[in-house]
């Protein structure tokens, strides 16, 4: 999967810029492991050019998000295009995530 | 500087502050109180006079002068994407977003930060905009501190320019223009029979309207012995029966029959029902099965069909998978129903309960509750005994065969049940076939997220791969 990662100050943000499924979703929980076992623990998500994403997905977004808040981070989504923000509507996860239509306001949100 | 050059400051700044862009905030706080009364619907789309909110709210926008709109609700529904879409029926672009429960109006413009990045119109809350479609409204983004300010009890209108203090708005000298509250049924009523009685012209509303007071959408039956007497307005796919008596005050929705010798007054019958014979109907609204009285807001649900129904219609059903599931039932019911039997004899662990079906309704059911404590248990398992027993229900066309984690009839799954859409329960689930722990949030995310792929050929997968994980 094409993940980039960078950091802005102590946010990370990881840029999914391919289709994230089963098949990748390793990928994305050994990066987040790797986020966390460093203590970066404020992380944006930024979804402007993923392609796709199914269950197995969005199932590894909320068991992440879980573990870094209970380490007093956060994951935050930034610039949901209409090939996510649909199904991140369906299965309610606009109900965990801060979501927001831009990279910096979703890192400036950190502090 | 001269009087001329002061006009074009005063003129530029007018124009420096016209919003160019609508957000429309509808929060579940302020809303939510409307879905214990009428179900099935977000609140944004509560009709008036036909009519749905949002609506009204989107026309006020364009108004105004803008030229895009963004929807932010933390419990959108995918009603409202699918009416709207992405406003070119409008001339507008409509965008969307979610928000969160907890978050305040400053943390939405946060996260819409490029969407407000000009001149914004905020309509906040759940409230009706009074306006009228004749009048000007360029300068509402002025300051008239001797106006009354643009809010209510449960919303307000505000202006957003980047690098300003958000500013409430006022109302504008010999104006319509007002901001209703929606707080109870009540106020939904009044402001209908407001519309559909004085103030019909000032809005753009449905049907055709070549009388005044009298609104008629397409495909509208009227039999010759009905009598309406204006002002009424009637929706798409209206079937008014013999002898009915329609009016004075009379909205009724599309898709509505109403049966033979009833009749309404100073009433509204909300989009799908069916209103049936010999009714007198008199200060209601009435949605489905449910009669709310529009002066104390007393709400009765009928049982009996022949009264009143709904005619909405659930989640579609596909015929040519229809077959495919009742023939792949009937060959496993055949070659599983010997060893089924064989096995419910020897383990006698029948418990019955009961679940919600595709439409809302109960089903009680018996089946065998396996786990892997007994050799014998474990065999039931790998030959899914205990789906086989539920095979009946297939056949019968209560269940699918390939669906949803059936929802207990119980206050709690009815609550789940209001909550999902194409909610079609099957004796085969997709979380199941995923081997997701029951109760994990995953089962949730994995069950949503099937309602809204459902394929044929995934179906089978999910058959083939409940059979794998539990052999």
């Amino acid at each position: 999967m094409d993940m980039k990662v960078e950091q802005s100050g102590d946010v990370t943000i990881v840029a999914i810029n391919d289709r994230f499924e089963a098949a990748t979703a390793d990928e994305y929980r050994t990066t987040m492991y790797d986020l966390a076992e460093k203590g970066h623990l404020k992380v944006v998500l930024d979804f402007g050019k993923t392609a796709f994403i199914d269950s197995s997905a969005l199932g590894s977004l909320v068991s992440s998000v879980r573990k870094f808040r209970q380490h007093e981070g956060d994951i935050k989504f930034a610039c949901m295009n209409e090939q996510v923000r649909p199904l991140v509507k369906i299965v309610r996860l606009h109900r965990i995530f801060d979501i927001f239509d831009s990279v910096d306001t979703a890192v400036s949100s950190f502090s | 500087m001269t009087g001329n050059s002061l006009s074009l400051v005063a003129q530029q700044k007018i124009e420096e502050w016209r919003p160019m862009k609508a957000l429309i905030v509808m929060d579940e706080a302020r809303c939510g109180w409307l879905r214990g009364v009428i179900q099935n619907n977000h609140p944004g789309m509560m009709p008036f006079c036909n009519k749905p909110l949002l609506e009204y709210l989107l026309d006020f926008s364009i108004l105004c002068g803008c030229e895009q709109l963004r929807f932010v609700m933390d419990e959108p529904g995918d009603e409202i994407e699918d009416y709207f879409d992405n406003g070119s029926k409008w001339g507008i672009s409509i965008s969307y977003a979610s928000s969160r429960a907890s978050d305040t109006l400053e943390d939405i413009l946060e996260k819409n930060s490029t969407f407000c990045d000009e001149p914004t119109l905020i309509i906040d809350g759940f409230c009706f905009i009074g306006y009228s479609k004749n009048e000007d409204y360029d300068s509402l983004s002025d300051h008239r501190p001797e106006e009354p300010q643009l809010r209510c009890g449960s919303g307000q209108m505000l202006i957003h320019q980047h690098g300003e203090p958000l500013r409430v708005l006022h109302g504008l000298a010999e104006s319509r223009l007002e901001v209703l509250p929606l707080e109870a049924i009540g106020d939904c009523y009044d402001i209908s029979m407001h519309i559909l009685d004085s103030t019909s012209g000032e809005y753009v509303l449905p049907g055709y309207n070549n009388e005044a007071g009298v609104f008629i959408g397409r495909n509208v039956t009227i039999s010759k012995s009905t009598t309406i007497t204006k002002p009424v307005m009637l929706g798409n796919n209206v079937q008014l029966q013999e002898n009915t008596v329609i009016g004075p005050g009379a909205i009724i929705g599309s898709n509505v029959i109403v049966d033979t010798g009833t009749s309404i007054e100073k009433s509204i019958i909300i989009n799908n029902s069916y209103v049936g014979t010999e009714l007198k109907i008199k200060k209601k609204i009435i949605h489905s099965t449910v009669a709310i009285s529009a002066e104390t807001g007393t709400s009765i649900r009928f049982v009996d069909d022949h009264l009143l129904s709904g005619l909405k219609q659930c989640a579609p059903r596909k015929m040519p998978r229809l077959i495919v599931h009742w023939v792949l039932a009937c060959l496993f019911f055949v070659s599983g129903i010997i060893p089924a039997l064989l096995f419910q004899l020897l383990l006698k662990k029948r418990e019955t309960h009961t679940i919600l079906r595709h439409n809302g309704k109960s089903l009680s059911i018996a089946s065998l509750q396996l786990s892997s404590n007994s050799l014998v248990e474990q065999l039931a398992r790998i030959f899914l005994v205990d789906k086989v027993m539920l095979l009946p229900h297939v056949l019968s066309g209560r269940l699918d065969l390939v669906g949803n984690k059936p929802f207990p009839a119980t206050p709690d799954g009815e609550k789940q049940y209001a909550d999902f859409n194409n909610y079609l329960p099957g004796i085969f689930s997709f979380s199941e076939s995923q081997s997701i722990e029951e109760g994990d949030f995953q089962e949730e995310i994995a069950e949503r997220y099937f309602s809204a792929n459902r394929r044929f050929w995934g179906d089978l997968q999910v058959i083939i791969k409940t059979f794998t994980t539990r052999w």
